[in-house]
C-alpha cells in the first residue's frame, strides 16, 4: 500500500472520528437539557450549535414525559389538567387545531419561545457545522423574552408557522394582554391563536385579489380627472372600453360606411417596394432582389400570426430559438392552427355572451319587443367592431353590468329611440343611482373616449417611422 | 368490549415473548408456552382498564438453559412513550441485579434521546432490545414464508469457515435490524443457518453473517 493511500485512509478515519465526537456531543447536550430542570441561559444558547432541530424536539418531548415544561429554560411543572385529546376544535372560526405539540409546554409563552428557538437551530448536520462556522461570522441565537414577546408581533406568526404556514407572514396587529404565562388559560390561548390565524388569512386575502390587474390597467391608461369616477371598478370598465374602441366603431356609430384608410396607403407601399428593389439592384445583390417582397396585406398578417404561433409553440415545445425552429420544423409536433382571427373570435364570443346575458337581465320586462330586438342586433354589430386583447376581456360580473350600461349608452348615438327609453326604464335608473352615475356623465365619458382614441398616438408614430425610410 | 380486545392483545404479546425467550434458549416452562387465553385471564385478570392486569405485571424473568447466570428480563412499561429517565432506571436495575439481557416492549415508541441513550449504554455485557407491541402480536417465525433460522455457535462458525475455506466477509449477510435477527437477538458477527425448502433442490441450506 502506498503512502498516499495511507494518508487518505487516515484522513477518512479522522473525519469519521470527528463525526462521531460531534454526534456524541449532541447526545450529551440533549441529555443535559433533559436532566436539568432549569437550564441556564448560557448552556441553552450554546446548545443550539451542538444539536439539531429534531433532537431539540425530542428534548421537548422528554421533558414533558418528566412532567416538566418542555422549554428548557422553564422549570414549571406541566399543569395537571391538560386536555388529552389530540385536536382542538374552535367553534368560532370553524378550525381544527392539532394540540400535540402545545401539550408539551406549561404555557403558550413557553411554546412560542421554544418554537422561536427551534427555528434558529441550523438545519445542517451537526458534524458539518464546525467548518461552516470558520467561514461565516459567528452565529447568534436570540431568545424570546417576555418583553419582546409583547413588543414584537412575530410570535403569533411563530405559532402559525407551526401549523404549516409560511414563515414569511405579514406582521399581524397585536392583541395580546400583558403576559400570557398563566398556565390555566389554555382554552383562551387557543382562541387567541385562532384569531391570529384568521387575521392572517384576512390580511392575505386582499393582496391576492384582482385589483392588481385593475390597478395596472388604470396606471397604463391615464384618464383625465374630470372623467375619473371615485369608483375603481367603473374606472376599470372605462379603461377596458377605451381599449376596445377602434376606428371602425366610430364609423359604425356615425353610420359612415366609407372606408377611410388612414393608416398606410397601398400605393405608397408599392412605391417603397419599388425603391428598395432598385436599391438592391444598384448594389448588385441580385439574389435578394429576385425574391419578391410581400405585399402589404401579407406582411401585416404574417407578423401577427407568427407571434401567436410562436406562443403556442412555446407552450407545447418550450422556448427555443427561432433559427433552430426553422431548421427542424419538419420534425416538429403538428400544432393546432392559430391565427389572429381565432383569438379574436374566442374573445368576441366571451364578450358577447357576457354582454348578452347582462343585457337580457336589464331589458327583461317593460320594453317593447321591437326595441329590444333592434338593440340586440345593434349591440352584436357593435361588438364586432371592437378590438379585444387578452387582458381586457376578463371582467367580473358586476363589471360586465357596468360595461353593458356603457354600451347601451353608446348605442343611443345610433338608435335615437333608445335615449327616451333610458330615461324611462326604472331598472337602468336604479342601477345608475347605485353606481353614483348619471346618463349625462356616461355620455360625457364616451365622448371623451372617442375624441381621444387610444391608438392614435401609436399609429401616427409608426407612420412617422415609415416616412423616415425614404 | 375494549377490555376483551386489550386482554387478547396482551395475551398474544406475552405468548410471543415467551416463545421468543424459548427460541433464544432460555428456560420457559411448557405450561406457560401453552397458556390459553382463559388461563391468562385467570392468572392476570381480564380488566386492563382497571389495571388488572397492568402492563408492568406481565414482566418475565428467564434464565438460560446452559448458563443460569445468563438471565433475561422482559419489561412492559405502562407509559405509552418512554423517555430518557425510564431507560436510565432500567439500566440501573440491570446493573444492580446483574441481568445481562433486557427486552422492552413499548406501546408507541421511544423519544429520540432515549434511543440515542440506549445505543450509548449498550455494550458487550449489557444488551437492551426494544420491541413495539404491534410487532409482537404474531410470532413471525411461525409464518410459512419465514424459513427456519438456527444460530451457529462460535465453534460451528469456525468449522463452517474452515470447511469452505471462507473468510468471514465472504459469507452472505443478514442485517442486524432484520426482523428475524431481532427476534433471535442476534449480534454482529454471528452466523445463522437458514434451511428452506426449494422446488429444485428439495432442501436448501444457506448461511448468513449478521452485519
Amino acid at each position: 500500500m502506498t503512502s498516499v493511500d495511507q494518508t487518505k485512509i487516515d484522513a477518512f478515519r479522522a473525519k469519521l472520528e470527528q463525526r462521531r465526537t460531534c454526534e456524541k456531543k449532541a447526545i450529551n447536550t440533549c441529555l443535559h437539557l433533559i436532566d436539568e430542570d432549569k437550564v441556564d441561559h448560557e448552556t441553552f444558547m450554546n446548545a443550539a450549535i451542538l444539536i439539531d432541530q429534531e433532537r431539540y424536539r425530542g428534548v421537548n418531548e422528554d421533558r414533558a414525559l418528566k412532567k416538566v415544561c418542555g422549554y428548557p429554560l422553564c422549570f414549571k411543572p406541566l399543569p395537571d389538567d391538560i386536555p388529552n385529546h389530540q385536536y382542538y376544535v374552535n367553534v368560532k372560526v370553524n378550525k381544527v387545531i392539532d394540540t400535540t405539540e402545545r401539550r408539551l409546554f406549561c404555557s403558550t409563552f413557553c411554546y412560542k419561545a421554544s418554537k422561536y428557538f427551534e427555528r434558529q437551530i441550523p438545519t445542517s448536520p451537526v458534524w458539518a457545522r464546525e467548518e461552516q462556522q470558520k467561514g461565516n461570522t459567528s452565529f447568534k441565537i436570540d431568545l424570546l423574552s417576555n418583553e419582546s414577546a409583547n413588543k414584537e408581533a412575530h410570535d403569533h406568526s411563530a405559532i402559525i408557522s407551526q401549523f404549516n404556514y409560511n414563515q414569511s407572514i405579514p406582521k399581524l396587529p397585536h392583541r395580546r394582554e400583558s403576559s400570557s404565562s398563566d398556565n390555566d388559560e389554555d382554552e383562551d390561548e387557543f382562541e387567541k391563536l385562532q384569531i391570529a390565524r384568521d387575521k392572517y388569512y384576512k390580511s392575505r386575502a386582499p393582496q391576492i385579489q384582482k385589483p392588481t390587474l385593475v390597478e395596472t390597467k388604470l396606471k397604463q391608461v391615464s384618464l383625465p380627472d374630470y372623467i375619473r369616477t371615485d369608483n375603481s371598478t367603473i374606472d376599470f370598465v372605462i379603461v377596458c372600453l377605451y381599449e376596445w374602441i377602434t376606428d371602425k366603431t366610430k364609423e359604425y356609430l356615425e353610420n359612415n360606411m366609407i372606408k377611410c384608410d388612414k393608416q398606410i396607403n397601398p400605393l405608397r407601399y408599392q412605391q417603397l417596394i419599388h425603391k428598395v428593389d432598385i436599391e438592391d439592384i444598384m448594389a448588385s445583390d441580385t439574389s435578394r432582389a429576385e425574391r419578391k417582397l410581400p405585399t402589404i396585406d401579407e406582411l401585416r398578417k404574417i407578423k401577427e400570426e407568427n407571434q401567436y404561433e410562436l406562443k403556442v409553440k412555446e407552450f407545447f415545445v418550450g422556448k427555443s430559438d427561432k433559427s433552430k425552429e426553422e431548421s427542424s420544423s419538419s420534425s416538429a409536433i403538428i400544432l393546432p392552427p392559430v391565427d389572429t382571427y381565432s383569438q379574436q373570435a374566442i374573445r368576441l364570443s366571451i364578450v358577447s355572451q357576457k354582454i348578452m346575458t347582462c343585457f337580457k337581465q336589464m331589458f327583461c320586462d317593460d320594453v317593447k319587443q321591437t326595441i329590444a330586438s333592434d338593440l340586440r342586433s345593434a349591440l352584436s354589430e357593435l361588438l364586432l367592431t371592437f378590438k379585444f386583447s387578452s387582458e381586457n376581456v376578463a371582467l367580473k360580473s358586476n363589471e360586465w353590468t357596468i360595461m353593458t350600461l356603457f354600451l347601451i349608452h353608446l348605442l343611443t348615438q345610433k338608435l335615437s329611440i333608445l335615449s327616451s327609453h333610458l330615461n324611462e326604464s326604472k331598472l337602468i335608473q336604479a342601477l345608475l343611482n347605485t353606481l353614483n352615475l348619471s346618463s349625462d356623465m356616461i355620455f360625457h365619458i364616451v365622448k371623451y373616449l372617442f375624441q381621444h382614441p387610444i391608438d392614435s398616438q401609436q399609429s401616427s408614430e409608426s407612420r412617422m417611422n415609415f416616412e423616415d425610410i425614404d | 368490549m375494549e377490555d376483551e380486545a386489550e386482554t387478547y392483545k396482551l395475551w398474544r404479546i406475552r405468548k410471543t415473548v415467551l416463545q421468543m425467550c424459548h427460541d433464544r434458549g432460555y428456560l420457559v416452562s411448557q405450561d406457560e408456552l401453552d397458556q390459553t387465553l382463559d388461563q391468562f385471564k385467570a392468572v392476570f385478570g381480564d380488566k386492563p382498564s382497571e389495571n388488572k392486569p397492568a402492563r408492568s405485571q406481565l414482566i418475565v424473568m428467564v434464565a438460560h438453559n446452559d448458563d443460569p447466570t445468563d438471565t433475561m428480563i422482559v419489561q412492559f412499561p405502562d407509559q405509552p412513550k418512554i423517555g430518557v429517565d425510564r431507560i436510565k432506571d432500567y439500566f440501573k436495575k440491570m446493573q444492580e441485579e446483574s441481568i445481562p439481557h433486557s427486552i422492552l416492549v413499548v406501546q408507541t415508541g421511544l423519544t429520540p434521546a432515549a434511543r440515542d441513550l440506549i445505543n450509548e449504554l449498550q455494550n458487550k455485557s449489557f444488551s437492551f432490545q426494544v420491541f413495539l407491541e404491534s410487532e409482537l402480536l404474531i410470532n413471525i417465525t411461525e409464518h410459512n414464508l419465514v424459513p427456519k433460522h438456527v444460530i451457529l455457535t462460535q465453534e460451528e462458525k469456525q468449522e463452517l469457515l474452515a470447511r469452505y475455506r471462507l473468510k468471514e466477509s465472504q459469507l452472505p449477510r443478514i442485517q442486524y435490524g432484520d426482523p428475524v435477527a431481532r427476534y433471535f437477538g442476534l449480534k454482529r458477527g454471528q452466523v445463522v443457518r437458514i434451511t428452506r425448502t426449494s422446488e429444485t433442490a428439495g432442501r436448501y441450506i444457506t448461511y448468513r453473517l449478521v452485519t
